[in-house]
């Protein structure tokens, strides 16, 4: 039976075969947006249901000190209501947080801020799209109206330029790399900005290997060359933006020249790249946590806003502003409202008229504040009680493990649900054993913004539930000791339905019988509408119908190499894992990479006497974790790459809790380290 | 447009694929490969000439034949011949075909090249490489380089009846560029590349 | 071209190692998969057999063969040696010799003995190696007023066309329609001579290119000029060394006489019979596995590098000075055509006859004697056998011509063991790119071996063979299903 694969944004539709207890095999039908390929992790890494590692009772401890007990569904939910309650009671909704999971399906992530926002009146609500695209998100938002890729995946097929900014794409969204490259070899030209040779990197026509943390002075200093030679579009840029006059004169700083000095790339590359993506008619920028991830990722997410528009690049075919998005559904949960600032269809928290039309729907008084942001709710423990945490581990991914773990300890009241055992768990209160991605019904939105399927295919484990299941169940026992309504629905298709009701002008159209063949595409207002392919055609969802220039400066990393930490250490992905690591880890996927292996340039390596594989130690100002180094050129001189997904080894223990100041991700490409051998 | 096939008149768009329109078996096509033209199982005969179904677009006026005595005799004796060489025990849609096609293999003797001796590959933690099995249809090739992916990790060993696929420089797989996506696995039409989840 | 081309960046580093094949591959910029696929393809990379190899030719076949192979470490495959055959080379690491007259010659210094040619047109009555000799003997008159702009590419266009040239690589398709298809195509165009001659029984391009690389030189660059190809490419056959050396010095002596107008190289070819299948040849060029590609696109619209290309013989374009000097009428009454004959015939050798001269007489020139002999060979491994002696020599006739190879067969030899020796080239050449030909030719094999009679299995095996995807596989059966039927008639 098909199905939506549970790892990145791509958001492949795969059909397992599942015999006795197992995976056969996982093939892929041609159909959108994957057409029959897969990458590895969806070919070989959808066993994790099956791991022994499942949680399979609710459990419950009064205190950190005691031991987990097996309890019954109702004494694990009327005790989580209880505490829930008397958090409310005693200091009011500001003390309790709720972290829908971009794992889970729309219509799970749906009720969860439901709840949040309807019976415990509290806006702090939040995923993990705090630490990967919020920067993008603010961007875009401010800029354009709307945060998510402009353009579908299929467009690729119609772009002749690809900007690909800080993603390494062959690692994190293999299936897309796969149809650029394709495209590239169709005769496309591709231009990289990434200090890695990564897989895009060696794929590409222009490679701009660039020093850390640079982007948004190299971006700029594209944009002013653009100007300058008159190679803009003059056009686009008067009838469909505003801005322009204040932004243009704050380019004055971004020469080639001094461009060279700061990114390290000659100036003759950024120019010739700055042409060929003005000029090309088609060009389309793919980003990623490259840009995001930075104290100035929301800037630099900008950066790539301006000169899209600069170019006329945004509401055609083949083009578009498209970040690509690392969660099955973390398009979704943002869609769902899983955000502090906004209801379900980005509808703003503090707009009277949005609140309304929740108010009416469902029957309940809101909270007018927006809420903090997941960053923030951890710095305010323990101010926040309580926190209900769902399909997410912060000890893995979040910056500064120790400080974290420390807040954590702090925490009166965590809630933890999830399908399996993670480096959170050991800090709840109260575990939920939530059904896998196999084992309920519901939909994921991908990357390109369309609602996808998917299928119950075998019972969950023990006594472990669909997180609607629970979170109904929860809500039931909350609103009845408020007096609150709250409807309880018979399955997923209903709570769909509602969604439907709440926000028809994106997802009026998109119903469980059309999602039968394969996904739809928001905004889909009716049944008989196609689903919107490009954003922004016409105009832009902004008040004035026009985009909105912003200008953005240059400031350094929050940390920069000193002589005690002289590299600058860089966190992310590798193919074979994901994220915390808690479902690829669990599959066969980790028997292809089993351990941590940090990324040390073999001139650094040789000055340091550093073998290839041998085990060293990487030392940042907060902490320090084994690995085994691999020496190799994809990383620059003075650069380390670490992934994160080892909780063994966690890369989070070495990063900073700098954080953006409009987005509040925290800066986790660029923090100083030292590398130490073992003696 | 209009053409005859097998003497019925048919109308069909300009550019589509004799292979869309008439239904001949079919073994190297896959609509996610550009290998085509290899296996020659879908030839067809078009005014006269042997086209293969999957490469040959209708034109205007083209006579069409998918079933002569000659196709079905050239049918047939590519199965036998890949049944006598090759190891078909993962590939029942090819033995239904040898079945309905009344193929006997063994009316044409042993021949001393076979691929059925080779010993299977495991190099890697996701899928077995079981050349015994292998007709060479060179899918998983194309899927990982041109076709699909553009990683090349798989080439071609030798030549002739005996060619197969291989890595380049001969190396386990988890030494080369693979990138364990599965996509060969998945155009694999006889079972020669097949997860190791499926072994029991 | 795109990019510089793997094979010879290959053959620079011979005897290759991995670091070796890394770096050719790093700058023939592809990826590793396709060097490697291409290394273990081409006999040369993957290691040439070594040591006394008999030439396994069908004159080495009808003289015993299991006896004279005992003297040998192994066999080689046919090398246009037929008129001195059984005839061995002998091969040691990367270099190469033939045991002649009790000497070993390096391939680069062998040339086939003058004396097997026999012609006038044509073949001139004396080795030309030299460009004074060849202008001095008439030669370079319509280059030079091509140069001159005194001969248009119209006119050279018209004159093959008048002339009716049909291409002499065995495919016999008119020569003007091919290069006006190219002429007319975009600029970049390419021209590639096709001196790929593997065909067992032939030896007339090798005859043409060790004694008279000036006629075939002129004859090219006629053509490049009438089509308006911006390079040529003469392709030639791995092992004629001497020939290599030969052209690349006419060629520069051309150059310096300020008589190239269009660049010109040698492309040393794959070293297998099925680099003479146009597009596999482009395909070998292009640094890939000689593997014939689908057709159409023809190679006159997309060929190397997707460039429009004329692929065209080597006796094909040595026919233009001629046929400008004759003028295509009188060219054409008496077609001329190089057939190489050799087997049970008195003097084996290459001669020029026209196009229509039986079978017989053409044997009889050889003091060849119809009546002693079995069978023919005509056309060479793709051929067939006939004792047809009444049969016109001419394109599009009942039987075969292919590129003009007659074998003679005493009464005494046992062509099943001639044929034998077909088959398993046949087997060994096939490149395997699609089902019917690797299969078949193996399975033809075993069926000679057992000498199978069954007509129907006969019928089947060539109506399979006949689906391959080039000449190679849908010719590979002929010789078999002729044999059957001169027993038939005997």
């Amino acid at each position: 039976m098909r199905t939506t694969c549970p790892y990145c944004g791509v958001g492949c539709q795969v059909e397992p075969e599942i015999q006795g207890g197992r995976i056969l095999r996982v093939l892929a039908p041609d159909i959108p947006p994957n057409h029959g390929a897969l990458c590895v992790k969806g070919r070989f890494g959808l066993d994790f249901p099956f791991s022994g590692k499942r949680l399979l009772y609710p459990m419950v401890r009064e205190d950190r000190r005691q031991a987990f007990r097996r309890v019954s569904w109702d004494e694990a939910l009327d005790y989580t209501a209880s505490k829930l309650l008397a958090v409310l009671k005693r200091r009011g909704p500001e003390a309790l947080a709720v972290f829908p999971s971009a794992k889970t399906t729309n219509e799970e992530v749906y009720l969860t801020q439901k709840l949040a926002r309807a019976l415990l009146f509290t806006n702090h609500v939040d995923h993990c799209s705090r630490l990967c695209h919020s920067s993008s998100t603010v961007a875009l938002s401010r800029s354009l109206g709307g945060a998510s890729m402009t353009n579908p995946i299929e467009d690729i097929w119609k772009t002749d330029l690809f900007l690909v900014v800080g993603s390494n794409t062959t690692e994190t969204h293999p299936v897309i790399a796969a149809m650029i490259k394709k495209r590239v070899r169709q005769g496309a030209q591709m231009i990289v900005v990434d200090p890695r040779y990564t897989g895009m990197a060696e794929a590409a026509t222009l490679w701009l290997r660039i020093r850390p943390g640079t982007d948004l002075f190299l971006l700029n200093a594209m944009a002013r060359y653009i100007l300058e030679e008159g190679l803009w579009d003059q056009g686009y840029v008067e009838e469909r933006t505003e801005g322009f006059a204040e932004w243009q004169a704050s380019l004055l700083p971004y020469t080639l020249e001094e461009a060279e000095r700061i990114t390290s790339v000659e100036k003759e590359k950024i120019a010739l790249a700055a042409r060929l993506y003005a000029t090309t008619e088609r060009a389309g920028a793919y980003w990623a946590m490259g840009v995001t991830q930075h104290t100035k990722g929301t800037a630099t997410a900008q950066a790539l806003v301006n000169l899209a528009l600069l170019t006329g690049n945004v509401g055609k075919e083949g083009a578009g502003l498209n970040p690509l998005r690392g969660q099955n559904n973390v398009q979704g949960a943002g869609d769902m409202g899983a955000l502090p600032d906004v209801l379900p269809g980005y509808l703003k928290v503090s707009d009277q008229a949005a609140r309304k039309r929740f108010e009416a729907l469902w029957g309940v008084e809101l909270n007018p504040e927006p809420g903090l942001r997941m960053t923030e709710v951890f710095e305010r423990i323990p101010e926040v009680e309580a926190i209900y945490l769902i399909g997410e581990d912060p000890v893995t991914s979040e910056p500064h493990q120790d400080h974290l773990k420390a807040k954590l300890e702090a925490l009166p009241f965590l809630v933890v649900q999830d399908i399996l055992e993670n480096e959170t768990t050991p800090f709840a209160h109260v575990v939920l054993p939530a059904a896998s991605f196999l084992e309920k019904d519901g939909t994921f939105t991908n990357t390109d913004r369309r609602v996808q399927r998917i299928r119950k295919l075998l019972d969950p484990p023990g006594e472990a539930r669909p997180d609607w299941w629970i979170v109904q169940e929860l809500g039931k026992r909350l609103a009845q000791a408020l007096g609150r309504p709250w409807t309880l629905y018979p399955g997923p298709e209903a709570i769909w339905e509602e969604v439907r009701r709440a926000i028809p002008e994106i997802m009026g159209g998109v119903t469980y019988r059309r999602l039968e063949s394969e996904g739809v595409r928001w905004p889909c207002p009716q049944e008989d509408h196609p689903g919107e392919a490009v954003l922004f055609r016409e105009r832009f969802n902004t008040p004035s119908g026009k985009a909105r220039f912003f200008p953005v400066h240059f400031t350094p990393p929050a940390e920069t190499p000193s002589e005690e930490y002289p590299f600058t250490l860089s966190t992310g992905r590798v193919l074979f894992h994901w994220h915390g690591g808690t479902l690829s880890r669990n599959s066969q996927l980790k028997e292809a990479y089993p351990e941590l292996k940090v990324e040390v340039n073999p001139k650094d390596a040789q000055k340091l006497g550093i073998g290839d594989g041998e085990v060293i130690q990487v030392v940042s100002r907060r902490g320090r974790i084994r690995a085994r180094a691999w020496v190799t050129d994809r990383t620059p001189e003075g650069v380390v790459y670490a992934p994160f997904h080892f909780a063994e080894a966690p890369a989070n223990r070495l990063t900073l809790d700098a954080l953006d100041p409009f987005s509040r991700i925290p800066e986790y490409k660029v923090a100083a380290v030292r590398l130490e051998k073992l003696d | 447009m209009r053409l005859k096939v097998n003497g019925h008149e048919a109308e069909v768009q300009e550019g589509t694929l004799l292979l869309e329109i008439t239904d001949p078996p079919h073994l190297c096509y896959h609509p996610h490969a550009e290998t085509r033209g290899l296996c020659r199982l879908c030839l067809v005969e078009v005014d006269g000439r042997l086209l293969p179904a999957c490469t040959t677009q209708a034109q205007e006026g083209m006579e069409v034949r998918t079933d002569t005595e000659d196709l079905r005799i050239l049918r047939r004796t590519l199965l036998e011949w890949l049944a006598l060489t090759t190891d078909l025990s993962q590939a029942p849609s090819l033995l239904e075909l040898l079945k309905a096609h009344q193929g006997r293999p063994q009316r044409w003797g042993s021949v001393s090249l076979s691929r059925r001796e080779r010993e299977p590959i495991r190099d890697n933690p996701f899928f077995l490489r079981d050349y015994a099995k292998c007709v060479n249809c060179r899918r998983c090739v194309d899927a990982c380089g041109d076709g699909i992916m553009g990683v090349y990790a798989l080439t071609l060993e030798g030549k002739g009846l005996m060619a197969h696929p291989t890595t380049p420089l001969d190396r386990p797989l988890p030494e080369t560029p693979c990138v364990f996506c599965g996509n060969c696995v998945q155009v694999c039409p006889t079972g020669a590349l097949r997860p190791l989840s499926m072994e029991v | 071209m795109e990019k510089p081309s793997l094979l010879p960046l290959l053959d620079a580093r011979l005897p290759l190692s991995e670091e070796k094949v890394a770096e050719a591959t790093r700058l023939a910029g592809v990826p590793l998969a396709q060097a490697w696929g291409v290394v273990r393809y081409y006999p040369r990379y993957r290691g040439l057999p070594q040591g006394r190899l008999l030439v396994d030719d069908p004159v080495a076949r009808a003289r015993g063969f299991a006896r004279l192979l005992e003297e040998a470490d192994g066999t080689h495959p046919p090398l246009g040696l037929e008129a001195l055959s059984p005839i061995h080379v002998r091969v040691e690491g990367e270099k190469r010799y033939v045991e002649w007259e009790g000497r070993l010659i390096p391939f680069k210094e062998f040339r086939l003995p003058f004396a097997l040619g026999h012609g006038n047109r044509l073949l001139p009555p004396e080795p030309i190696l030299e460009l004074a000799q060849y202008e001095a003997l008439g030669g370079l008159v319509f280059l030079r007023r091509a140069l001159k702009n005194l001969l248009a590419p119209e006119a050279i266009l018209r004159a093959v066309e008048e002339a009716g040239l049909l291409g002499r690589g065995g495919a016999a398709f008119p020569a003007h329609i091919k290069m006006r298809a190219v002429a007319r195509g975009e600029p970049p165009r390419y021209l590639v001579v096709n001196a790929d001659e593997s065909e067992p029984g032939n030896f007339k391009d090798r005859f043409l290119l060790e004694h008279h690389p000036f006629l075939v030189l002129e004859g090219t660059l006629l053509a490049a000029l009438a089509i308006g190809a911006s390079r040529v490419f003469l392709y030639v056959r791995d092992e004629l060394e001497a020939a290599m050396l030969g052209l690349e010095k006419a060629i520069a002596e051309l150059q310096e006489a300020g008589l190239l107008p269009v660049p010109t190289e040698v492309f040393r070819s794959g070293g297998l019979y099925i680099c003479g299948e146009e597009t596999a040849l482009l395909e070998s060029m292009e640094g890939k596995r000689a593997e014939p590609r689908l057709k159409p696109p023809f190679p006159v619209e997309k060929g190397l590098w997707g460039r429009p290309t004329l692929v065209q013989n080597v006796e094909t374009l040595a026919n233009l000075p001629l046929i400008l000097r004759e003028g295509p009428g009188t060219w054409r009454e008496k077609e001329p055509k190089l057939f190489s004959i050799t087997g049970d015939v008195a003097r084996p050798g290459l001669y020029e006859l026209p196009l229509g001269t039986s079978l017989e007489d053409a044997l009889r020139k050889a003091e060849g004697e119809p009546e002693a002999l079995k069978a023919v060979l005509l056309g060479g491994a793709a051929g067939v056998f006939t004792r047809d002696f009444a049969f016109p020599l001419r394109y599009k006739g009942r039987l075969p011509l292919g590129a003009g190879a007659i074998v003679a067969f005493g009464k005494e030899v046992d062509l099943w063991e001639v044929l034998l020796g077909l088959a398993e080239f046949f087997r060994e050449e096939s490149c395997g790119k699609c089902f019917p030909c690797p299969l078949g030719t193996a399975v033809q094999v075993e069926m000679v071996r057992r000498r199978e009679r069954n007509r129907d299995l006969v019928h089947h095996l060539g109506q399979a063979l006949k689906g391959s995807l080039c000449g190679l596989g849908q010719s590979a059966y002929w010789a078999y299903q002729s044999l059957l039927e001169v027993e038939g008639a005997a």
